[in-house]
């Protein structure tokens, strides 16, 4: 019966280690500003997100600023109309992005602080109970074109001819 | 023997699905635009039936003005990595020189008889892409900063038609040098352009390739296209027989008949489909060509020359061959 105790803790400790930590829902609101076209297939972007502990912002900017240039689009910057210009494609390819986005997921191929994650202090702030900050990323916009056509769920220019 | 006769036979098939089932892809050359020619001083006077006409000369921007090469070449870049390499415009300037910029006129096998209404567009002559990408670039001095802005638009060749354009303001800099701005300036507008162009092909595969065809008769050729015909059953001009044979033929009926006259027709904006009913890809050419083989038979025995011009413009001249 002991042995059974113990098993079945060392279970839940396992499964808890594995699982994506869940995110607070006063969290999924992000701003993002273009910054400039870095080196060929960059883009560097700013990206607020709003936290309870700073180093979990971090996280957060890189999901939210891809999320944005998947789904949404950055007025101003080189990708102005989402990659993914299916309006459903969120939907549609579900089980992919959830795979992608998943902890150590693939996109983190893709994105990477900037700056040494150092944050400008004017982009430190205090919001009620949360923190909102500012994060600079770096995307590698052309690998994740390439890596979405492979995927099949951007279409390739050349595609149909 | 016989499973190898099936084998051959099944790796034709498959040979031949793949080759018809991809549609005929547009090239696409890029060319400084006029403006931007005009502004450096690349640009040649012309007198075009006694009217001075300025006109830009690509080769001796190519020579003289490095930096165009640089941009030319970046965009080439960039765009091959996407599955479309542009045509190099100093090799086709290179090729008309050598062949003296192909025919200036066309002319009946026959009798010699010149075409009745008009010349090969001049600069098509030279430049015979079905995209043609203008790139240029205003250069402006602040103080110490300076800053460019480039200007970058796809054009239907054939049908004139803007495609996807971008003309962002760049970023000022007191320490780049041009090169280097103008580098970046690709960089920041490549993939907008490129998401315009991807647009464009949608909409070609969803309401078919736009192609251009023009109607001309030669002037020995003693009928015109108001001479009336008894075809299925009525009798109608040649021209009211020949709108409705693009009103029959065109994706969803559209096409745009922009002027009819005893010796001309023109149509833009025709709506073609990219396969036919082979699942084999066409283009104007072969669009064309059942509306060339229906003049001929009877009742009209009208004898034609059918003239392709890239894979989006096709005359049909008729009176001869």
């Amino acid at each position: 019966m002991r042995i059974l105790v113990v098993f079945t803790f060392l279970f839940l400790l396992n499964v808890e280690s594995f699982a994506q930590k869940e995110r607070d829902p006063g969290t999924y609101n992000y701003e993002v500003q273009f910054i400039r076209t870095g080196l060929e297939g960059t883009e560097l972007f700013k990206v607020f997100t709003y936290c309870k502990k700073e180093k979990d912002c971090f996280e957060y900017a890189k999901i939210d600023g891809l999320k944005a240039i998947l789904f949404k689009g950055i007025p101003g910057s080189g990708l102005q109309r989402p990659l993914v210009s299916d309006p459903g494609g969120e939907d549609k390819y579900r089980d992919y992005f959830k795979d992608f986005f998943s902890e150590g997921g693939k996109y983190l191929n893709f994105v990477a602080i900037s700056n040494d994650g150092s944050i400008e202090d004017n982009d430190r702030l205090k919001v009620g109970k949360q923190l909102k900050i500012g994060v600079v990323l770096s995307v590698q916009k052309a690998n994740l074109r390439r890596e979405l056509e492979a995927a099949g769920i951007v279409k390739k220019l050349s595609e149909g001819f | 023997m016989a499973r190898l006769s099936l084998l051959l036979f099944s790796f034709f098939v498959l040979f031949s699905a793949s080759v018809f089932s991809q549609a005929k892809r547009p090239t696409i050359m890029i060319v400084p635009s006029d403006n931007w020619c005009f502004q450096n001083g690349f640009i040649d006077e012309v007198v075009n039936q006694g009217i001075k006409e300025k006109r830009p000369n690509y080769g001796r921007a190519l020579m003289e003005n490095s930096d165009l090469g640089n941009v030319i070449t970046k965009i080439n870049g960039l765009m091959g990595e996407r599955g479309f390499p542009l045509e190099s415009l100093e090799e086709a300037l290179k090729i008309v020189k050598q062949t003296s910029a192909e025919l200036m006129l066309m002319e009946s096998k026959s009798s010699g008889a010149e075409v009745s209404q008009s010349a090969y567009d001049q600069l098509m002559n030279v430049v015979k892409s079905d995209i043609i990408l203008k790139v240029g670039w205003t250069l402006t001095k602040s103080g110490f900063n300076k800053s460019i802005q480039l200007n970058l638009e796809a054009i239907d060749a054939y049908t004139g038609e803007s495609i996807a354009s971008k003309n962002p303001p760049g970023e000022s800099s007191a320490t780049s040098d041009i090169p280097t701005m103008l580098s970046a300036s690709v960089l920041s507008v490549i993939d907008n352009f490129n998401a315009g162009l991807q647009q464009y092909f949608d909409d070609l595969f969803q309401n078919g390739r736009k192609i251009t065809v023009r109607l001309n008769k030669f002037g020995s050729w003693d009928g015109d296209f108001e001479k009336e015909f008894n075809y299925n059953g009525s009798t109608d001009e040649l021209n009211t027989i020949i709108d409705d044979w693009f009103a029959k033929n065109t994706v969803k009926g559209r096409f745009n008949n922009i002027g009819s006259s005893e010796n001309v027709m023109n149509f833009r904006q025709v709506r073609i489909p990219m396969f036919d009913a082979r699942g084999k890809a066409i283009d104007a050419k072969d669009f064309v060509k059942p509306l060339q083989k229906m003049l001929q038979a009877p009742p009209f025995g009208v004898p034609t020359k059918l003239v392709p011009k890239g894979l989006g413009q096709a005359w049909l001249i008729l009176g001869e061959k």
